[in-house]
């Protein structure tokens, strides 16, 4: 099982994250902003992040930026994005990103894409 | 209320201002106190001026009492009921993998709220079975009561609640709200029905719910752009609409505009036919529309090609921009020989948007942009060609260098 660092503004989506990704056994660290991301990246040992786009305080993808400048491949990112942000995924991809999941989502979805991040 | 960010200085800059007022007519009304009790009094006008200067202070003090206490209770309110929802979402997690029963009814706002956050969260069979239970526990039902009746700014709130929850039963309340006689509502309602009716999956019914929601369009007068955003959250849906708007006699020429640039930016190209019988429509911005359609269609049908080529004789400039797009689509050598023309037209946009759909044509397009820019007889043509060409520098060294 893996640890996994969810930074996600929105309370609803980030409490199915929580949710979801706890009853299929992960560790979960759920924040709210690219701050306490960072933060968190700097305390904490996570195999994957699940990083939402736009958050309160800036645009996920510099923070995409940084982790595959500071961890290059070795921790995995999946990018969450809305619904018609075909550009954002494109970007995340293009930055490294090693998977996207698209807002609404189904939990079957969602674990099964962390479940290939997490082997890969 | 005024609460969203930055609440904490304006709460200190608030007690600062009152305060300067308050502390000033408290020590008035202190001294003025001392002369009364004193040998100097004035008679009756210092009491009235005491009684005066104290009422001031005690509103002001009670103003600042409120806000002060309005901030505090408020946030702590707030985050109180967030924790409320969290914990509802939870519990409605653990409903929907089959780990803890159906809470019984009726239920709190909170828990209703957290049904109908989730229902925007999640997708698939999970989000059919919360609007199975926002339906079961009468959510949806209380929402379009709310809807359809009362003042504004509820019915609005409950309009956005349905167009969260997206409950295929109310898709009739919302299609009549679309004729409201306020326009916000119409608004919200319009934005609302689309985005049920693109949940409703069965093929009948999806035909029924967009010929309804079209009907109410048509008579609704609503703005292009909320046209245009309703056949976006429409998704699947949007086909029946555009199709009922295109077919049907009397539509507003706003809203056929809307529908006919609907087709382009979805692509529906089921629509290409549709969209030529709208090239020689009376109305300029008609036509304007379905030139633009047909352009992002990318598809001119040979029986099309005369009312293309005669719009690029129009009197009005956009629609001479937009024929002049579109006449890429022409057969090359035709194409070719029309835009060249348009190089030389009268207005700078009509030359531009030749020389981008001669750029677009790939190598005999920039062959024949740059024979313009040598040898058109138009001097503006000449410039046009050659800055078009020049803009494309860049991506041309790299196609061939890599």
């Amino acid at each position: 099982m893996a640890a996994i660092l969810a930074i996600e503004d929105d309370w609803t989506v980030g409490v199915v994250l929580e949710h979801t990704l706890r009853s299929a056994g992960h560790d979960v660290d759920l924040v709210r902003g690219l701050i306490d991301g960072r933060e968190a990246l700097t305390t904490g040992q996570y195999d994957l992040v699940l990083l939402d786009i736009n958050l309160p305080d800036g645009n996920g993808l510099e923070l995409l930026r940084d982790v595959r400048h500071r961890f290059g491949r070795a921790l995995q990112v999946l990018v969450l994005t809305g619904m018609r942000q075909e550009e954002s995924v494109v970007e995340g991809l293009e930055l490294g990103a090693d998977d996207y999941v698209t807002k609404p989502f189904s939990p079957s979805e969602l674990l099964a894409r962390v479940s290939r991040c997490v082997r890969s | 209320m005024w609460r969203r960010s930055g609440d904490v200085a304006f709460a200190l800059v608030f007690a600062l201002a009152i305060a300067i007022e308050a502390v000033p007519l408290g020590y008035l009304t202190w001294t003025l106190l001392g002369r009364i009790g004193s040998e100097r009094t004035d008679g009756p006008l210092v009491t009235i001026l005491v009684g005066v200067v104290a009422s001031a202070t005690l509103a002001l003090v009670i103003v600042m009492a409120y806000v002060l206490g309005y901030q505090l209770v408020s946030a702590r309110l707030e985050a109180a009921l967030v924790e409320r929802r969290q914990t509802w979402v939870t519990r409605w997690l653990r409903v929907l993998d089959g780990s803890e029963p159906e809470p019984p009814a009726p239920l709190r706002r909170e828990a209703i709220e957290a049904l109908v956050g989730l229902r925007e969260v999640l997708r698939g069979s999970q989000s059919d079975r919360v609007a199975s239970l926002l339906e079961s526990y009468g959510a949806a039902a209380a929402f379009k009561r709310a809807a359809t009746a009362g003042r504004v700014p509820a019915r609005l709130e409950a309009i956005e609640a349905l167009a969260s929850a997206r409950v295929p039963s109310t898709l009739t309340a919302l299609v009549r709200a679309v004729n409201d006689s306020q326009p916000v509502v119409r608004v919200a309602a319009a934005r609302a029905a689309a985005r049920t009716l693109a949940t409703v999956e069965e093929p009948g019914a999806r035909e029924l719910g967009a010929s309804a929601l079209a009907r109410a369009l048509q008579r609704g007068h609503l703005p292009v752009g909320i046209v245009e955003e309703v056949l976006v959250l429409a998704e699947m849906a949007a086909a029946p609409i555009v199709s009922d708007l295109l077919l049907r006699d009397g539509v507003p020429s706003a809203t056929l505009r809307a529908a006919l640039d609907g087709v382009g930016r979805l692509q529906l190209l089921v629509f290409a036919e549709e969209v030529a019988r709208f090239l020689t429509h009376p109305d300029a911005e008609v036509r304007a529309a379905a030139l633009r359609a047909t352009g992002r269609l990318g598809f001119l049908a040979e029986t099309s090609r005369s009312a293309v080529i005669a719009a690029l004789e129009a009197e009005e400039d956009f629609i001479r921009i937009h024929a002049t797009s579109t006449a890429r689509l022409l057969p090359r050598d035709q194409a070719l020989v029309t835009l060249s023309e348009r190089l030389g037209d009268r207005s700078w946009w009509v030359r531009r948007a030749a020389a981008d759909a001669m750029a677009s044509l790939g190598a005999p397009g920039l062959a024949e942009l740059g024979r313009a820019a040598r040898s058109h007889q138009d001097r503006f043509a000449r410039d046009i060609a050659e800055q078009a060409l020049r803009e494309r520098v860049p991506a041309l060294v790299q196609a061939v260098a890599g």
